[in-house]
């Protein structure tokens, strides 16, 4: 833990991508985000805000660079140890949430587990989640399914399912774009609140420039690039 | 590989419709070689077993099929008759036992079979209530014709008319149970057995009716010296009674009294090598062996058999091909389902291993099923397909 | 299923595995006659003579059965269903032959272990004088054939009977032959020195008519060239003024000096006989078991009568 505080959760240096069938290319200079803080990377549409999450969490591989989250270099690894590397260290709140429809709340929130050797689903693990499912007003619909659920409420199983591993970084991607104002608040405040509770790291994905007063950090996604000469 | 097998089994039950259906199709494919083959080993047990402790069959010249089938297996072929003279001439060989069968009418759905008391040590029949045959007008009831009519000893029991318009045919006779038969598993257990003089009885060949020589003037047309003329008020039996026996008869010849067949039972192998040669020239009769007869035709279809082998792993083939499209374009659906396991972290074994378990678990269910009625159908499929071959050959 | 798997039904019957030729069950020696030791022999018969003869012929241990009741003619018995049971589960069951024991045409008897004792003893049976000839249904006249079946009073077809006795007794006790073969020759000599009495019985009588109570003569007349017309009298039943009318009708054809009775008649009908020039004479056809002596004493009795009437030898 002391070894974290030490560097920062997200570090790219020199760092340039492109996707493989060509038509977009991202370059970030330098970007570095400290342990616990709550940053947003903002941008317009095209810009590679989700390409930037993709390269911080390991999902794509830079041509050139290096790409350090929660101190290990990405970058080096090889696919299969980024996805080991991302289940226990990265969680995730997607857009329009990606809850399976055949599992439970309790299921859904309990998701992770069960997809990498790595995590062991025993009762300690049922006990957080459960812990977890409680702290985010979700106790009494554990049996319920994600069609069964408002908006607000999938939001929050999105939530505890990214929270449910203690991951060192919370990644998400527009959490809240489909949500009402009123019920766009609460997701927020329940997510900082659990974020800083534990304190997790959060860059969040964001086009709302009215949520960005309520970030530590902003981050300009198309000032990434290097400076014109 | 359990959170693989849970993940599985949850979107396995949510979908059951689809699921239902795969298994389904999946149990047909692997059930039906299965079941081919359980019931053609049960099959040959039980044909071939009731061919084979049939040593011969004398019968009219004719198909040896429809004689094996209606002889064994009481299934009306339509099969000329031989007559009682025949049995008698087996009987005078002294090589071997003659034993009549005579089929043709039916008791309540079962077919009505007249014999001779040696065929039920021949057959090993036992008795599971009340006793053998002793008089006219008794009968005994295999096991399932008594559980289907509600049947035993000292209930009675009407013959079938042989033909429901025929003003002038034989009125049915009331035959008296006297036993009912152990389960045999085969065609015994839905026969209606009676001495072969009851069958005649039932077919018209022999009745019964008030004393002439008594009779009142209401019921005689005329006397002539030694000859009295009746009329229809004479009284006919329909029932075979203690108080009544005396009176049955038949006219003519008995040994010219009709049997369908005679199963022959040779006293020593020499014996029934003597018998054959006896009857490979006979003009009007043949003497069969029902085993060769069964090899025979079994050989006919086996042939038959290789092509609709073919046909069945050709249509097993193309479930299986389908199955795979199926999944393949299920899990193309769920592309977005991938994506997100693949972007939380997600070994590719691990998603594999989802996939694969969804494929076990839905092949898995179907060989169950297809195992337990490819079993059942190994327990009872010989009774149901034996009457099914018989009833339709 | 059952029409959707009619396909299947030759698919099951061509996976059958052909078995090889000729392995199919022809020889049973269960069915064949088997030799039996004398102890577990049971012959059942329908009437006194063939048990006699039985008697005569088989070893120590084997056990003769005549079941039918005293004091009822074994030609008419009616057996119930359990007594029929008992015939079914004998070792040998000997028939008469010519239609005797009426209760054989209908009760259901294990072909293999039948002799029809008269059977081929001669060509053809006879019949009685009487039958009823009578029509109905489309049928047309037809008469319910009455078979006479006393054969044993022809006592060279007794012998032939108990011939076919002794082939069935030797045929299960094999071992017994000599025994059985001896007793048949004794049985034999007895039965044919009856003939021989019984031949010149018939050669001085000639063809004097004589009547008879009953149809029971047949074979006694046709073997021994006797006249005998049958009447229907009861021994032990007082006549009525129309038996004596027609007994009066039937003296007026013919000349009759003598009248065989199956057991001796009442006084009065002695009397009434007598009156009429007719002698009653006794000859007991011995179907029934005797309340004194056996078989050959019976027939020998019998004999002694009819010598006496024919003036053959001096009457006892």
């Amino acid at each position: 833990m002391l070894g974290y505080i030490r560097h920062p959760v997200i570090s790219l240096r020199d760092v340039g991508f492109e996707y493989a069938q060509g038509g977009f290319s991202i370059d970030v200079a330098e970007l570095t985000v400290a342990s616990g803080t709550r940053a947003a990377a903002i941008g317009p549409s095209g810009s590679g805000k989700t390409t930037l999450l993709n390269l911080i969490s390991g999902i794509e591989r830079p041509r050139s660079g290096e790409v350090r989250t929660a101190g290990v270099r990405v970058d080096r690894l090889s696919p299969a140890a980024r996805r080991s590397f991302r289940i226990t260290t990265i969680g995730f709140v997607f857009q329009d949430f990606l809850l399976l429809e055949y599992l439970d709340v309790l299921d859904n929130i309990l998701y992770p587990y069960r997809l990498h050797p790595k995590l062991r689903l025993d009762a300690s693990a049922r006990s957080g989640a459960r812990g977890l499912a409680s702290d985010l007003g979700l106790a009494g619909l554990l049996k319920r399914r994600p069609s069964e659920l408002s908006q607000g409420e999938r939001q929050r199983v999105a939530i505890a399912r990214a929270l449910v591993t203690a991951p060192k970084l919370i990644l998400a991607d527009e959490p809240t774009g489909s949500l009402d104002p009123a019920t766009k608040q609460q997701a927020l405040d329940l997510l900082f609140e659990q974020c800083d509770a534990r304190s997790t790291t959060l860059l969040m994905v964001t086009h709302d420039h009215g949520l960005l007063d309520q970030f530590a950090q902003i981050v300009d996604v198309e000032a990434l690039g290097p400076a014109e000469a | 590989m359990k959170d693989s097998l849970y993940l599985a089994w949850r979107y396995l039950r949510h979908h059951r419709a689809k699921t239902l259906l795969l298994v389904l199709s999946l149990s047909v494919f692997l059930g039906l070689p299965l079941i081919m083959r359980a019931m053609s080993r049960a099959t040959q047990e039980s044909l071939l077993a009731r061919a084979e402790a049939t040593p011969l069959l004398l019968g009219k010249k004719g198909s040896s099929l429809d004689l094996v089938v209606e002889t064994l297996y009481f299934q009306l072929k339509g099969a000329e008759p031989i007559t009682e003279a025949d049995i008698d001439a087996i009987h005078a060989t002294g090589l071997a036992l003659g034993i009549p069968i005579r089929t043709g009418l039916m008791a309540r759905g079962f077919p009505l079979v007249g014999t001779s008391l040696d065929y039920f040590p021949f057959r090993r029949l036992r008795f599971a209530k009340g006793r053998g045959l002793a008089m006219m007008g008794d009968c005994i009831l295999g096991a399932e014709a008594a559980e289907t009519l509600g049947l035993g000893p000292g209930d009675a029991l009407l013959t079938s008319p042989s033909t429901l318009f025929d003003l002038a045919g034989v009125y049915p006779l009331k035959l008296h149970v006297v036993g009912v038969l152990e389960p045999t598993y085969g065609p015994d257990d839905e026969a209606v057995l009676v001495d072969v003089k009851t069958a005649w009885v039932a077919e018209g060949m022999g009745h019964g009716h008030q004393d002439l020589a008594r009779a009142g003037p209401d019921v005689v047309l005329k006397r002539n010296e030694g000859t009295v003329t009746a009329n229809a008020k004479l009284v006919q039996f329909n029932e075979i009674t203690e108080s009544n026996l005396d009176s049955f008869h038949f006219h003519g010849d008995p040994s010219s009294y009709p049997v369908s067949a005679a199963i022959v039972v040779p006293h020593d192998e020499k014996a029934g090598i003597l018998l054959r040669g006896r009857f490979v020239d006979a003009p009007t009769r043949q003497l069969v062996r029902p085993a060769q007869v069964v090899d025979s035709l079994n050989k006919q279809i086996f042939r038959f058999e290789r092509v609709l082998q073919i046909v069945v792993w050709t249509v097993g083939l193309a479930t299986a091909v389908m199955f795979v499209l199926v999944m393949a374009l299920s899990w193309r659906l769920r592309a977005e389902e991938l994506r997100t396991m693949t972007r939380l972290g997600c070994s590719r074994w691990k998603a594999a291993q989802i996939m694969g378990s969804e494929i076990a678990l839905m092949v898995g269910a179907s060989v169950l099923i297809a195992g337990v009625f490819g079993i059942v159908m190994a327990q009872y499929g010989d009774t149901w397909l034996q009457n099914l071959i018989l009833r339709g050959s | 299923m059952r029409k959707g798997a009619r396909a299947g039904t030759v698919v099951m019957v061509t996976a059958l595995i052909p078995i090889a030729l000729g392995c199919s069950k022809e020889a049973d020696p269960d069915h064949a006659p088997k030799s039996q030791d004398a102890d577990s022999l049971s012959i059942y018969t329908v009437n006194y003579p063939l048990s006699y003869f039985a008697e005569r012929m088989a070893p120590a241990g084997v056990r003769v059965v005549f079941p039918a009741p005293e004091g009822i003619d074994p030609a008419f018995w009616k057996p119930s269903a359990e007594a029929v049971v008992e015939y079914q589960a004998s070792s040998l069951i000997l028939l008469n032959g010519g239609g005797y024991a009426r209760w054989t045409r209908y009760a259901t008897l294990p072909q293999a272990r039948i002799v029809v004792t008269a059977d081929g003893c001669r060509d053809g049976y006879l019949r009685t004088e009487q039958s009823v000839r009578h029509q109905h249904g489309p049928e047309g006249a037809h008469a319910h054939a009455e078979l006479a079946f006393t054969t044993w009073l022809d006592l060279r077809l007794a012998a032939c009977q108990a011939s076919r006795i002794r082939d069935a007794l030797i045929e299960r006790v094999p071992n017994a032959k000599d025994s059985i073969s001896a007793g048949f020759e004794s049985l034999e000599r007895d039965l044919l020195d009856l003939d021989e009495r019984l031949q010149i019985v018939g050669d001085a009588l000639g063809d004097q008519p004589l009547l008879g109570s009953h149809p029971v003569y047949p074979y006694l007349a046709n073997a021994y060239g006797l006249s005998i017309q049958s009447l229907h009298l009861e021994p032990d039943q007082e006549l009525s003024d129309d038996d004596w009318s027609e007994i009066d009708a039937t003296l007026r054809q013919r000349r009759v000096k003598w009248m065989l009775w199956e057991a001796p008649p009442l006084e009065a009908t002695k009397a009434g006989f007598l009156e009429r020039g007719v002698t009653p004479i006794v000859f007991d056809p011995a179907g029934q078991t005797p309340s004194k002596g056996d078989f050959l004493a019976v027939m020998q009795a019998n004999a002694d009568r009819l010598e006496c009437a024919a003036g053959v030898k001096p009457c006892p």
